[in-house]
């Protein structure tokens, strides 16, 4: 018997400043983000990014700060052509490590 | 460049995005030109944000119940109910290169032509951005914006007369919560032109109508047949399928 590591899923949201609602449910297994949905009343161009995101979202490390997580949210961000309004890479990185706690 | 102007007509949830979506495709491979759009909603419908959660958003059986329509945009943004009577909705489609590039100014200028229109009606109105316009602090018209292909759309309404009882029970956010009190504050936070004017739904129509139209050399038609035809592909393939509007 091999031993599973158990994938946990969080859920967060919050109201940005200024900005839009944003909503996060998290699947992780405490030290790696293993998949993340992310929803809300916010814009992003072009709105197929929203799944890119997620996508390249999945397998980051959790125990990086939250502006190693924006940094990464921005990087993806810019590589892919993603614009969002309504919050930034570093409203995103909190609620997810709100929602993995 | 000529705008259309297609008549006002009422259609279900789904096609009216449908038309939304065929006509901005068309628009982005030139075969059709800069479009207008006031419509309404029969039945009466919720449209939900592009990203939002089905789920979190929307009272299945409240909606039910009152045999509303609910559809997921193409569009970010939040929940909107869309009244019967109660609302006007607008949609701006174009060549992106009419509209800029600039997001935020592009709201600011469609949302300009919307508070132009309901100053001619008396009222003083706010532009709040990204995609607010208010008066007095409330919520009286809200818009998205997307753009793909060449195109850009912005849809938008404007908020005739609002039953706050109806619309806070198929909005998920305050019927699953809430107390008398905080539907009281929710419905406290939006406003409607017949609670500051004496302006009929054609006078609001029309004053719409004369504002996007302004400075513009304009047309009135219907929809073109190929639209027609790929309105009728998108309510099948995309609006009309449970699968896209719960997709999230």
């Amino acid at each position: 018997m091999g031993h599973g590591v158990e994938v946990r899923t969080g859920t967060a949201a919050r109201k940005v400043r200024g900005g839009k609602l944003l909503r996060v449910r998290a699947d992780h297994d405490g030290n790696t983000l293993v998949g993340v949905a992310i929803t809300g009343d916010f814009f992003l161009y072009p709105e197929e990014g929203l799944s890119v995101l997620e996508k390249m979202l999945a397998g980051a490390p959790l125990h990086e700060g939250d502006e190693q997580m924006a940094a990464r949210i921005e990087t993806i961000m810019t590589g892919s052509g993603i614009v969002s309004l309504g919050f930034g890479p570093s409203d995103l990185a909190t609620v997810i490590r709100e929602a993995c706690r | 460049m000529r705008w259309r102007l297609l008549p006002f007509a009422r259609h279900s949830a789904a096609v009216n995005m449908a038309i939304d979506e065929a006509v901005a495709e068309s628009i982005g491979k030139g075969a059709s030109p800069p479009t207008i759009r006031f419509y309404g909603w029969e039945p009466s419908a919720v449209s939900i944000g592009c990203f939002q959660s089905y789920n979190d958003e929307v009272d299945e059986l409240a909606c039910s119940l009152r045999g509303v329509d609910v559809v997921r945009r193409r569009t970010g943004g939040g929940a909107v109910y869309h009244d019967l009577d109660g609302e006007i909705t607008y949609s701006v489609i174009a060549p992106l290169e009419l509209m800029g590039e600039d997001i935020t100014s592009s709201y600011r200028e469609v949302c300009g032509w919307v508070i132009d229109a309901l100053r001619a009606l008396g009222i003083e109105p706010e532009y709040r951005p990204i995609n607010d316009i208010t008066v007095g602090g409330k919520k009286i018209s809200g818009c998205a914006q997307t753009r793909r292909e060449g195109a850009f759309l912005q849809h938008g309404t404007i908020l005739y007369a609002v039953d706050r009882e109806v619309m806070f029970s198929l909005l998920k956010v305050s019927a699953e919560k809430l107390s008398d009190k905080a539907l009281a504050e929710a419905g406290d936070r939006i406003t409607s032109v017949s609670e500051l004017t004496s302006a009929s739904r054609s006078d609001l129509l029309a004053a719409l109508q004369a504002s996007f139209c302004r400075w513009k050399e304009w047309y009135e038609r219907p929809l073109m047949p190929p639209e027609r035809s790929r309105v009728a592909e998108l309510v099948r393939d995309r609006y009309g399928d449970p699968a896209w509007t719960r997709s999230r």
